[in-house]
Formats: C-alpha cells, structure tokens, sequence
C-alpha cells in the first residue's frame, strides 16, 4: 500500500497533499495497491470532505501532534507506516517533509528521493526526476517500490487528488511511539503584519545574488520606484541583509502573484520559482544563459544586469513628450 | 561547562557553463567541474561560531576527506572553530547523504558532541537532507531549516521556518542535530591573515567505520534542464534590449505611462 503524509494548517490539509494523492493514485492503480492518507494532529470536520483519492484515512490525535515538532510527527509516521506496512510513502518536500524523510529513510530502511519534481511507475522501479544544483540540472533516477519519494509543488495534479468523498476512517493509537519525546513547541511566530505584503503587489521587482553586491541595491531600489513596483529579493540576498525578510520570495518567504514580475541576477532555485511562477508575466535578467529562471519566465534576456538597469531606469524616468 | 558543538562541512559540486558529464551521461565528470562550499554549510558553520561567540561553546568542524573539504575546514578556522577534523573516506568526492550519514554519525559519536549543526540541504544530493538521518542514527531530536539558534540553560532553542513567513521556535534537550538554512548574522568575513594563520594549524586524522555506498536511488540520465523551451528572449546591446523591454512592457500596460 501506498501511505500518503497530509500536511495541515490550522485543522484545514494543505494543498500540496491533494497533489499527493493524485501521484499516489496513479501509482496505485497501476500496482493493484490501496492509498492510504494520514492526518497527524486535529482536523476540523468539514477537512475530510475532499479525500475520495483515498481508499482509507488514518489520523491520529495526541497533544503533541498538535503542533508540528520533528520528533514527535516522525515517529508517529514510523508507527503508523510500520503498523499498515507501507511499501511506498510519499510526503512534501516542506520544511516538515525535509525533516521527516530522512528519518524515516534510515529507521524504516527505506530509500528517500528528494525533492521529486516528477513520480512514475516504469520498468526500473519508481522513476523520478530531481531537479539538482538549483534546478540547473534534471536528473532522472530509479528507486525501488519500497521508497519515501519527498515531492516539490506541482508533482500532482491537484485537482485529480482533491476528489469529493470521506474515505473509511480510523484512528490509530500512536501513544506509545509518543513516550519520551526530548523536544516540543516553545512558540508559534505568524507572518508581521506590519511589514511589507508582497502578495499584494501588482509589480514586483526581485533582485537576486547575481546583482553582485548591497552596493547595487539602490540602482534597483530606483528602477522598483520609477515603475511603481515593490523590491524584494531572492533567499541568498535576504541571508546577506541586503533586504530585509518581509521582503523575501520563495519558499521560505513569501509565494506571490502579481501581474508583473522582474528578476534581476535572480538564477532561480527551486526554491524561489515556487515563489513566483504564478506571476502573470515573469522577466528574467540574467548573464547566464542557463539560468533556470529563464525556464519559467516569459520574456528573458542575457546581459550584464547592471547595464541592463541602468537603461531602463533611463528610459522609465523620461518625461514622455 | 561550555558545550561542545560540532559543524558538518561539505564541498559540493559546482557546474559551470561547459558542462561535462561521465560516459553514460548520469551523472558529473567531477574531472571537469569544480566544487565549492556547499553554502548552507556554511551558513551552518557561521551559526555555530556565533553561538561560540555567546555562550563559550567549543566549535569542532568536521568533514569526510574528500577534495575541497581541507579548505572548507581551514575556512571554520579561521573564523573561529577550536578545531578541525577530517574523516578518512576512500572516494574523491563527496558521497550523498544517504551514504555519508552513518560515518559522519560514528564520527560525531567519538567526538562526545553536545550539538551538532548541518547545512540544511546540498545541492547535489537527491537522497535529502542530512539531518534527519543523522537524528536517527544518532538517536537525538532534531529539527531543519532553521534560522536562528539560542542556547538557554543548556536546551537549545531553535527557530524553525515554513512557508509564508510561519515559524516556530523549538525547544531540544542536547545532544541535538540541528539543519540550518540561515545564520542569526550574515557570514563574517575572514582577513587574509586570518585564513594565512588557519593555513598553519593542524587537521586532526580521524579513521572511519567500514559502509557500503547507497544505491537505493539509481541514476538514469543527468542532463541540462531545458530553460530556454518557454522564455522569449530579446538581444542585442542593453540599450536595444531596454527599448525592447519598454515597448513589450508598455503594450501590456505595464510600464508607467
């Protein structure tokens, strides 16, 4: 059977999970394996309506699921995975999937692929494809159907995985796995609301570590003014304090969509395509031709990106006649 | 007494513009390609001198002998770390997590650790991050892609960061195995006469357990990710490529009128 980790926030799946279901589905019905999705923590009533991809649901409740430790999630998972013996688990690569995997990699003896950007059933195993070196390189690979695949956003199709239905549902006694835990949730942080909301932009300029240093930072910061768009920029401009956190897209920032997006020096990890591919139209500037931001961009241009600014800067603050 | 917190060093490779691959194309020809600190690495490496720094703790960096891995280890040096350890490995270069973690966890075992920070992910490696593997070896809490670290009456908080700014601060009981994503500072800069210095301090030998490599996930073709297949390109000189972007950006009503 294949054994299906759903993420939740506040009682409610999240979506990645539906995604999730749908790969697990197709996998399944071309073994003859049953899905099984579980839920770790409280789910409000109303979360289950959607989990007819499933053929059964296992939850399991105990104060210290109810917020997301590593310890305590990872070893109920064991219990729950070992119990129904599953063959194959799939999980989000998430913060929580990224430290469940490997765990559960070595405990249960199964292999772990990460992070899957595709999951098919072929003649070697369970073929994959991985995106490496920051998406730069695709790597096609084989795993055995006794296998924890941890798969970025967009391996599923959501709405195939988010059908209407409860499956049978059971609750599993996860108690014993539980004792002992040596780490628990001190406190929760939620996004500051005072600072800068970059899903509400309608233009967003980005600047990435290819911009070459924080002394750039003002020719973009006068480009971003004279089009009217916010600034932000990608994880390793964030990490140097070129720009503060509230200003940060991508996976450990902040996922936007606004109707333009302009990436400067950005190379385009998967980390921070997961932020942004949903803009309506995306311009990469990069001086590297295989940068993968040019794979999701819609216009794109190789150039030195200073030079670049600097003339369109040129050209946005002429006055028209 | 202060602790004693040990850093997981690891050279990646790095793919440049001429790519090469080995005969059967499934994987780097590391002949041809260069490898470099794997950067959360070094993230995780400023972390732990920052907490040196704050609480007295004594730094151990430690890392499988592969190429690139003495400088990655003289580097800790000269930012700061008491001392540098290289682990006896057979290969040129660095193995995956899956292959890595149970001798770098033997390792850590010998060096009576207190806490131990890893990079929160490596570029290269499509069997996951290190740390959980680690945890579970070692049998320790553990917890990733952290961001922010405090030591307080000898439990460690940790920062842990999800999707759309959420976070949650974790308490562990040491020993633990912590994943970092960002250091609490960015990296220090180290002097040239820092890293001169470095140069002539020891690197302690240290032998490792027998292991098998992992082949649970099998490689079948490594090749370029298309990214030309959707973009539009416009060339030329800057000047052109500006006016080009000016006039697509206005018809689409996006360039201030």
């Amino acid at each position: 059977m294949i054994l299906v980790h759903l993420e939740t926030r506040g009682g409610e799946i999240a979506a990645q999970g539906f995604e999730l279901l749908a790969v697990a589905r197709q996998l399944a019905t071309l073994r003859g394996l049953s899905v099984v999705a579980v839920v770790l923590g409280p789910l409000l009533p109303d979360a289950r309506a959607s989990l007819g991809a499933a053929d059964r649901l296992i939850e399991a409740d105990h104060p210290a699921l109810v917020a997301f430790t590593p310890e305590a999630h990872a070893r109920a998972l064991a219990a729950i995975a070992a119990n129904q013996g599953a063959a194959v688990i799939l999980i989000a690569h998430t913060s929580q999937g990224m430290d469940l995997g490997p765990w559960l990699s070595a405990r249960l003896g199964l292999a772990l692929a990460a992070p899957c950007r595709s999951v098919t059933a072929g003649d070697e195993g369970i073929e994959i494809v991985v995106g490496l070196y920051g998406g730069r390189l695709v790597l096609r690979a084989a795993v055995p159907w006794a296998a924890i695949l941890s798969c970025s956003p967009g391996a599923g199709d959501e709405a195939a995985g988010r059908l209407p239905g409860i499956p049978p549902t059971e609750q599993a006694d996860v108690t014993e796995a539980l004792d002992g835990l040596r780490s628990a949730v001190q406190s929760l942080e939620s996004p500051d609301s005072d600072a800068v909301d970059l899903t509400r932009a309608e233009r967003i300029l980005c600047v990435g570590r290819g911009i070459g240093s924080a002394d750039e930072m003002p020719k973009f910061a006068a480009l971003a003014a004279a089009l009217g768009a916010e600034l932000a920029g990608s994880r390793p401009v964030i990490d140097a304090g070129w720009l503060p956190k509230a200003r940060q897209v991508g996976k450990s920032g902040t996922r936007v969509a606004p109707k333009l997006y302009l990436a400067f020096g950005v190379s385009g990890a998967p980390e921070h395509l997961e932020g942004m591919s949903r803009a309506d139209l995306i311009v990469a500037i990069n001086t590297d031709p295989l940068a993968p931001i040019f794979g999701a961009a819609h216009l794109g241009a190789v150039s030195d990106v200073l030079a670049l600014v600097s003339e369109l800067t040129r050209l946005a603050r002429r006055v028209p006649n | 007494m202060a602790m004693r917190i040990a850093v997981i060093l690891r050279p990646v490779a790095h793919p440049g513009d001429d790519l090469s691959f080995n005969d059967d194309g499934t994987a780097l020809d590391m002949e041809w390609t260069d490898v470099k600190a794997n950067e959360f690495d070094e993230q995780a490496s400023e972390e732990a001198i920052l907490l040196a720094d704050a609480t007295g703790a004594e730094v151990v960096a430690v890392a499988l002998g592969v190429e690139g891995a003495d400088r990655m280890l003289r580097t800790a040096l000269a930012r700061g770390a008491s001392r540098a350890v290289r682990v006896a490995w057979d290969g040129q270069y660095a193995p995956d997590s899956a292959t890595a973690a149970p001798i770098l966890a033997e390792a850590v075992r010998k060096l009576d650790v207190d806490l131990l920070l890893v990079g929160v992910q490596a570029a290269d490696d499509a069997t996951g991050p290190l740390t959980g593997r680690l945890a579970a070896l070692l049998d320790w809490p553990w917890a990733g892609s952290v961001a922010g670290v405090e030591i307080v009456e000898g439990k460690v908080l940790a920062r842990q960061e999800y999707a759309g700014g959420h976070a949650a601060w974790l308490s562990l009981s040491v020993p633990a195995v912590l994943g970092i994503h960002s250091a609490s500072q960015p990296i220090r800069y180290v002097s040239g006469s820092r890293m001169g210095a470095a140069m002539k301090m020891q690197i302690d030998a240290m032998t490792s357990v027998e292991t098998a490599p992992s082949t649970t996930v099998r490689p079948l073709s490594l090749a370029p990710r298309d990214v030309q297949g959707r973009a539009a390109m416009v060339e030329g000189t800057p000047e052109a490529m500006a006016l080009q972007l000016r006039d697509l950006l206005t018809a689409r009503g996006l360039w201030p009128a």
